[in-house]
């Protein structure tokens, strides 16, 4: 990262070394006049105090610099400033569209490392502070992303619910099935529907397809959330369900978490957290 | 005419005032040094449960060392200077007297009252603008006094010109009132809607308009109470002290005029990059940055009258505090209008580098000045000389230490900060969040609460000193013409 490139903070450093240099120069040039002057001048009559006044002209370069700058702003405000046609608001869409057109282009293939890269790079800065550096929860504030998304998130998720994301379906009746059946339906569920398999127990397979009239009569055969009357849980342990829970939000048993459709990160940063977080349960 | 000699100036009111000056800038500085200290270990926030937390400390720190010792400095060097530039003495005039000291009491009950409101976070919630409504009919008062006290004193003055200094008190009244009445405009709640106590009340100005009112009034409290009336003091001090005539007649004159015309325009600065108009942020920035001259001209009008005087910038410590004082003057308003420039306000506004803009300006201009000020005064007003130059020296050199600790640490965490916000990875991701910011600025933090520190000990030295002089300094036959005496 190269911070100089940014005019922002070049300038600023360019005003803070101003800052510091001119006012050495100029105060410095009349604390030497200190030592190596002499006070001259015509008197004015009165006397405050025992307080006089010189008549002394004004010190030319301070006198030149007033000027120039009265000018300067004239010109600038009548000028300058309306005639260039600027506006915060122009300026600021105009970046963002110049910005986002950039980043798509580039971004646009992105590889494996550059995902995971953008991802963690995301998830440092909007994610980390709910969820925590690691991705476990900070003491279950937020959902432990370390355990969450793999199969045996899914035996979890049958065995509390599921609420908040506001689909019509509504709430996920918690112990829909016992603890045994519910690991065949996730070996089912990853094999077959959301083929984030393999499944750690493939012989379970059978009795989870037999089992799943019990979860398709909300999520559909294909799992697919009946046209988005549940969640589409196809994707189930893939970035693609991630980014549609950071599209809705979700507020459930845990806390609440908001929704980040709101232009702050593009659809290919999405799914690069979302890849990130399905590797902190791998 | 009389000479000044002759007159018998009355200093009842002045002394009030400067020991009020000095109790509020201990305080102001103590809590100021606190909560400096809180930003480095919040633990400090839980010493006395609500009433330390940093959200109610902070405007009471704001508001003593403003409202408290600034002010009480201010009023402490008028009911000095304006008699004798005038040359008429308070005591000629049993209405100017009394209007004095109605003036002191009333300001410390005002005082009080603030106090006890803030600590218990009764407040309006505007930035130095925190007094609920029967505190600002108070304050109205106050000021409204103080003005009749100016100008029944220059009604019956003998000096037929005015000095440059009493432009400058004037127009600290002036400026004052009406930021003060436009900014604190307030619906009182309860009696308008039946809403909350009696005393609450909220701004007449909604949204936007109260943001540009708001600064107006803000930025503009440091032109007419950090600027102003302390420019006034080294108009009267520093060639007083030193027996040297002022520079220029035509400089300070131009000066005077220019700040006068261009400060009220730049409060605009503060709220760039907000909703406010595009045109008012770049007329804020503009004259902001024309205000560099006028400024600057005070100041070097103050450096070009001690021309040749080397020797008493060595020999005399007040001399020193002074031009140290107009030094950092120039340093902090070239300062402000670097800041005021939009690109570099991109990174610098909401940062530390503000508050150390801040405190370049209160601790090196203001606090010297009024500190040099009160010392010039104080064989004057007790006939005593100063008690000792040596702790003078030693506190010169502590505070100046305390000031360069307090303005580096807080630039570089400052800059340091506007820069990490703004940084993105190779992927435009942010960088950093929140947290990792606080801790880099963590040493700095640190830092500054020891700089702080060092000037309040300083400030610690400043009150014996001018305690010892007070009581126990040996006494003098008469009054110096310039330079104070002090004992070793
Ligand atoms: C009564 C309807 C219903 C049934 C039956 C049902 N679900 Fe759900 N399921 C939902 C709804 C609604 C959600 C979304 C809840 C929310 O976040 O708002 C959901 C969410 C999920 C999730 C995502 C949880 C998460 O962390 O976001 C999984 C996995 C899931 N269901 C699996 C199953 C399985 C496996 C079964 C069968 C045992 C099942 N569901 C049965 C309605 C149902
Ligand atoms: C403001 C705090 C907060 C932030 C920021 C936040 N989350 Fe969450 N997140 C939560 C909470 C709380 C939950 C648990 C909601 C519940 O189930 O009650 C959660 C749940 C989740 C879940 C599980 C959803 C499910 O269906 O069970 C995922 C995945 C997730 N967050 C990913 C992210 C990602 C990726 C980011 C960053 C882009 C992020 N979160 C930012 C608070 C946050």
């Amino acid at each position: 990262m190269n911070w100089l490139n940014d005019n922002v903070n070049l300038l600023s450093l360019i005003g803070a070394a101003a800052i510091i240099l001119i006012t050495a120069f100029v105060a410095g040039k009349y604390i030497k006049q200190m030592k190596t002057d002499k006070s001259t001048g015509e008197l004015a009559e009165e006397n405050w105090d025992g307080i006089g006044e010189y008549k002394n002209p004004l010190p030319i370069g301070w006198a030149v610099s007033f000027l120039g700058l009265i000018i300067w702003a004239i010109w600038y405000f009548l000028a300058g400033y309306p005639l260039n046609g600027y506006s915060q608001i122009g300026e600021y869409n105009e970046e963002v569209a110049a910005y986002n057109t950039k980043f798509e282009s580039k971004w646009a293939n992105p590889d494996e490392d550059t995902l995971m890269g953008m991802g963690e790079g995301v998830f440092l800065v909007q994610c980390a502070p709910c969820h925590g550096i690691t991705g476990d929860g900070i003491n279950g504030k937020a959902t432990d992303l370390t355990s969450w998304g793999p199969e045996s998130a899914i035996v979890n998720t049958i065995a509390i619910g599921a609420k908040g994301s506001g689909y019509p379906l509504g709430e996920m009746p918690a112990g829909l099935l016992d603890p045994e059946s519910a690991k065949a339906v996730a070996a089912y569920m990853v094999e077959k529907i959301s083929k984030a398999g393999p499944s750690k127990n493939p012989d379970l397979v059978s009795t989870g397809e037999a089992l799943w009239a019990t979860c398709s009569a909300c999520h559909g055969e294909d799992g697919k959330g009946m046209a988005g009357s549940s969640p589409d849980i196809s994707n189930y342990g893939k970035p693609e369900f991630i980014v549609n829970v950071l599209n809705r939000g979700k507020k459930g048993m845990i806390g609440s978490m908001p929704s980040f459709n709101d232009g702050r990160l593009t659809d290919i940063q999405k799914f690069a957290v979302g890849k990130y977080v399905n590797s902190l349960s791998q | 005419m009389q000479s000044s000699n002759m007159i018998n100036y009355d200093y009842s009111v002045a002394k009030c005032f400067a020991i009020a000056t000095i109790v509020f800038g201990i305080v102001g500085m103590a809590i100021g040094v606190l909560i400096a200290f809180q930003m480095a270990y919040p633990e400090l926030n839980y010493l006395a449960g609500e009433y330390s937390t940093f959200g109610r400390l902070r405007p009471l720190h704001t508001d003593a060392v403003i409202f408290g010792f600034i002010l009480s400095g201010v009023w402490s060097t008028w009911y000095y200077i304006g008699q004798r530039v005038l040359k008429v003495s308070m005591a000629e005039s049993p209405f100017l007297m009394f209007m004095g000291k109605l003036h002191f009491w009333l300001y410390i009950v005002g005082v009080a009252v603030v106090v006890v409101t803030l600590f218990m976070g009764i407040t309006t919630s505007k930035e130095y603008a925190e007094f609920e409504w029967p505190i600002d009919i108070v304050i109205v008062l106050i000021w409204v006094i103080w003005g009749m006290g100016i100008f029944g004193l220059i009604g019956i003055r003998r000096e037929k010109t005015l000095y440059i200094s009493i432009w400058y008190f004037i127009a600290t009244f002036l400026g004052v009132a009406m930021l003060y009445l436009f900014n604190n405009m307030a619906v009182p709640t309860y009696f308008v809607a039946g809403l909350g106590k009696w005393y609450h009340s909220v701004s007449m100005y909604a949204g936007t308009n109260d943001a540009m009112v708001q600064w107006w009034y803000g930025h503009n409290a440091v032109a007419f109470v950090f600027t102003v009336p302390i420019i006034a003091m080294v108009y009267y001090f520093l060639p007083k002290e030193s027996g040297q005539p002022v520079f220029s007649y035509k400089l300070s004159l131009l000066s005077f005029w220019g700040l006068m015309f261009v400060y009220l325009w730049a409060g605009g600065h503060h709220l760039l990059y907000s909703t406010v108009p595009d045109w008012v942020q770049t007329m804020g920035s503009i004259f902001s940055v024309v205000l560099i001259l006028p400024s600057w001209g005070s100041a070097i009008n103050m450096l070009l009258t001690m021309k040749g005087e080397w020797g008493q910038l060595k020999s005399n410590p007040l001399i020193k505090f002074m031009i140290l004082a107009s030094t950092f003057y120039m340093f902090s308003t070239i300062e402000g209008p670097i800041q005021a420039i939009k690109s570099v306000n991109a990174l610098a506004h909401f940062t530390d580098w503000i508050p150390g803009h801040v405190h370049d300006g209160t601790l090196g201009w203001v606090g010297f000045m009024i500190i040099a000020s009160l010392l010039h005064m104080a064989p004057r007003m007790f006939k005593r000389e100063i008690y000792s130059k040596k702790l003078l020296e030693a506190q010169f050199w502590i505070q100046t230490t305390g000031i360069v600790l307090y303005f580096s640490s807080m630039w570089i965490a400052g800059i340091t900060q506007g820069m990490m916000w703004r940084a993105a990875d190779q992927y435009g991701n942010l960088a950093y969040s929140f947290i990792d910011t606080v801790n880099v600025l963590h040493p700095y933090y640190t830092i500054r609460g020891v700089g702080g520190l060092l000037y309040l000990v300083g400030f610690f030295m400043f009150s014996y000193n001018f305690y010892k002089t007070m009581t126990a300094s040996k006494a003098i036959e008469e009054e110096p013409q310039s330079a104070s005496p002090m004992a070793a």
